[in-house]
């Protein structure tokens, strides 16, 4: 039964490192991976191998935690609580945690609970590898690794015990509530106790005058007599991760290696009847994954109730279905960011009205016109109702009877005139905010008619640019855009994320500089002939607009063009032959 | 004319040839059974025939029009109904119906609703969404959808998946109604005894080719040599193990 686990947890574990590898063959997983490598690199793990002076740090990789007595006390104090709140929890079935397959393969299978405990414990130990390996590059260098690895293991074991003894308890006739009043006694105890090895030890103001000589102040009572018993266990874990010497250390581990095999045969002994628990918890994890997933792609439908904006009639224009779809998802998932903005807009704008202070007016407008500036961007990624939202049914809209390019403009639509509307309130409030802090030099013009005028002018054809290119990743590369279940994390998903946000703002540059470029002049001669007239900044205003509208068009024709020739089968992955 | 052509249809993904010179064609009134082994290329055929994806090579026409050149008027006389719900996780069963109506332009819904709602037993879970459905409830809301506007050729790829008994009776019912009223149906499925009682022709595909087409009785006949009667399960069995 050993080598059956040793091979499912060992042969999992390399072929998941393998498939990791072998997508990397797949330019956006490779693009992706060497962007998160650089971004991991210049932020974590130069720091760690170069010093500030550029000079090798000599000595194990890795930051590191001050090795003294009170760190170890303190950590040893946060163990105590850990260890004893299990306790109180509100879960009583004992249900362990198995996968869909696993209680598929392993519960009709002619093993015992003993068995799949011990199972558990071996599936466990890559996740806790990896992790303990990450805590002692980025935290625990001077552990060795194996001082982080031992008292996680232990730790896990302790909390499966845990949970089986919760439910044993339960057959006893001890139920949750029993039990949290126990812990909230024991941890009421023990605070009582801390608090009469503080008041024995005394504490006086003169040793608070600066910080090791209040430190060595807190830490004198953790070694009182009775304190030292409490903290004896938690001491041995801390001890591990926080070595004083090597050979504590290895006192340590050896006493985690005894507790853990302690734990195991409590464990293995309680006998408790885990597997239906474990079939809801395993259908529990899969609900909230599933919802998890959901948030993170923008599908999570928080309000289902929520009635059409309108109702639709059947027309020739299947776009109108289109957008009344889209506005029904915006209304349901995303509704909830309007009352946000408007409080951000508010807490903007009622403290800066409040204000007499110059100062703070002009700090208040900036920091609007800064959001009414970013806005574009944001309300992108908070109105996601499109193509995005779309894309694990483009079979379904592929089937449509309407072309890629009406299809296009009508995804785009919906959030187009969300943003657009909330992007004009915002530029309203920052220009008054902006025209009331009475501001002087280059600021002052976003308070100008002439600002509000312009800023009106572009907002529909900039959020219109920001959108297409957003919906344009989906069309050209939806395997971009898709990601599977298990690409949540992990610093190939964090460097897909980069080269996706620089690509957005590259071609964004390069959507506007043409605009740009043209209104330059008209801003010149309305403010130099005219004297800034609002009217004629407008008139002027209208051809680099015109061909922003012109640029974001054909970009819709060409991205529909596209929708129409995009093989999804080949591009999602779809695998059904 | 055949309400649904397919001339010389191939597709390649890269060098992987999924579907190769596979050639048929539907009568208004007609259902034809596409059967082959896992792998074989139906699903390939069905979604290019469909226009999801486009064919490599070949011609694909729906009433009349070319899915490839002219698909908003193909896919104005087409449901195509996958193996896999696909529904908005957003709309509930109402809603679905409305947004559908919406895209084909029907008129009269609102008097198509109900009896379909009643004939796929969804009647009490129009404000439902998705997610409050069981696998087989999306499949009826989906194929519900798909007859709302009355299509002249219809798509079914594994069209039992998820229904239960009553359910599989009254799709059965459905397809067999529908192909009287004129309406053209292709059948994919695994289903043999299916296929012998819903379909007048049959393709065989395998490898991608089209290794056995005609009537259920002429593949069958073909088949007996002389042994008398073979069941359809038989005749495929024999044709695939004889197919290159």
């Amino acid at each position: 039964m050993i080598r059956a686990f040793w091979f499912i947890t060992t042969r999992s574990f390399r072929n998941r490192v393998v498939m990791r590898l072998k997508r990397l063959r797949q330019p956006r997983y490779l693009i992706g991976f060497i962007a998160g490598l650089a971004y991991l690199w210049f932020m974590f793990l130069r720091r760690l191998f170069f010093s500030s002076h550029g000079a090798v740090r000599i000595g194990v990789v890795g930051a590191g935690l001050p090795m003294t007595q009170g760190a170890v006390d303190g950590m040893a104090v946060v163990a105590l609580f850990g260890l004893i709140l299990p306790w109180a929890f509100p879960e009583q079935s004992g249900g362990l945690t198995f996968s869909p397959a696993e209680i598929q393969f392993l519960f009709p299978a002619p093993m015992s609970r003993r068995a799949l405990l011990y199972y558990k414990v071996f599936r466990q130990q890559p996740q806790l590898l990896i992790s303990a390996l990450m805590m002692s590059l980025f935290g625990f260098r001077q552990a060795h690794f194996y001082g982080v690895w031992l008292p996680f293991v232990t730790l896990t074991m302790y909390f499966t015990m845990v949970a089986l003894a919760r439910a044993r308890l339960k057959l006893m006739g001890i139920g949750f509530w029993i039990r949290l009043v126990a812990v909230l006694l024991i941890y009421a105890g023990i605070g009582w106790l801390f608090v009469i090895a503080f008041r024995t030890a005394g504490m006086s103001t003169a040793q608070m005058q600066n910080a090791s000589a209040a430190f060595r102040a807190i830490d004198t009572p953790l070694h009182a007599p009775v304190i030292n018993v409490i903290l004896v266990i938690p001491r041995i874990f801390a001890l591990a991760a926080i070595p004083l010497t090597l050979g504590s250390q290895l006192m340590s581990c050896a006493l985690l290696v005894v507790m853990f095999f302690i734990f195991l045969v409590i464990a293995g002994q309680l006998n408790v009847s885990f597997e239906e628990a474990s079939l809801h918890a395993s259908e529990r994890r899969q609900a909230r994954l599933t919802r998890i997933r959901g948030q993170r792609a923008g599908r999570f439908v928080m309000f289902p109730r929520m009635p059409p904006p309108f109702r639709l009639r059947p027309s020739k224009h299947p776009e109108i279905a289109i957008i009344w779809k889209n506005l029904v998802a915006a209304l349901r998932i995303s509704v909830a960011w309007i009352p946000l903005l408007i409080f951000i807009a508010a807490m903007l704008l009622v403290p800066n009205l409040m204000t007499h202070q110059k100062f703070l007016r002009g700090v208040g407008a900036t920091m609007a016109l800064c959001f009414a500036g970013l806005f574009p961007f944001i309300g992108s990624q908070a109105f996601s109702q499109d193509l995005r939202l779309d894309l694990p049914d483009m079979e379904l809209l592929k089937s449509f009877p309407i072309s890629g390019e009406r299809l296009v403009a009508a995804e785009i639509a919906t959030p187009l005139i969300l943003t657009s509307i909330l992007e004009v309130i915002m530029l309203t409030v920052a220009a008054i905010m902006t025209s009331l802090s009475h501001v002087s030099g280059w600021l002052a013009f976003f308070g100008t008619p002439e600002f509000v005028i312009t800023a009106m002018l572009f907002t529909i054809p900039i959020c219109a640019a920001q959108l297409v290119i957003r919906n344009a990743l989906v069309v050209l590369l939806p395997g971009w855009a898709v990601r599977s279940g298990e690409d949540q994390r992990g610093f190939t998903v964090v460097g897909q994320r980069l080269v996706m946000f620089a690509g957005n703002l590259l071609v964004l540059l390069f959507v506007l500089l043409p605009a740009a470029i043209l209104f330059v002049p008209a801003l010149l001669l309305s403010h130099h002939y005219f004297h800034g007239s609002a009217a004629v900044l407008a008139i002027t205003t209208v051809p680099s607009v015109a061909l922003l509208c012109l640029e974001v068009w054909f970009a819709i024709r060409f991205l529909g063009a596209q929708f129409d020739k995009v093989d999804v089968t080949t591009e999602l992955g779809v695998a059904t032959i | 004319m055949p309400a649904i052509e397919v001339i010389n249809l191939t597709k390649r993904y890269d060098t992987f040839v999924a579907v190769h010179d596979f050639s048929l064609s539907v009568d208004p009134g007609h259902v034809l059974g596409l059967v082959g082994p896992n792998g074989a290329g139906k699903t390939t055929t069905l979604r290019a025939l469909a226009g999801i994806h486009p064919p490599s090579d070949g011609q694909v026409r729906i009433a009349g029009h070319d899915i490839v050149t002219d698909p908003v008027e193909a896919k104005r006389h087409l449901a195509f109904f996958s193996d896999e719900p696909r529904l908005f996780d957003y709309l509930n069963v109402e809603e679905h119906l409305q947004f559908t109506a919406g895209i084909y332009n029907v008129p009269d819904f609102k008097e198509r609703t109900g009896p379909l709602l009643e004939e796929f037993e969804l009647l009490d879970k129009r404000k439902a969404l998705p997610a409050e459905l069981s696998r087989g409830m999306k499949q009826k809301l989906m194929i519900a959808c798909g007859l709302l506007h009355s299509p002249d050729v219809m798509i079914f790829d594994e069209p039992l998946t998820g229904l239960d008994p009553l359910g599989i009776r009254r799709m059965k019912e459905s397809i067999t109604r529908r192909a009287k009223a004129g309406a053209a149906v292709i059948l994919s499925s695994h289903l043999l005894h299916l296929v012998e009682e819903l379909c007048d022709e049959v393709a065989i595909i395998q490898g991608g080719k089209r290794v056995a087409y005609g009537t259920i009785a002429d593949l069958k006949w073909q088949m007996s040599q002389g042994r008398g009667d073979v069941s359809l399960e038989e005749a495929f069995l024999k044709i695939t193990s004889e197919a290159p």
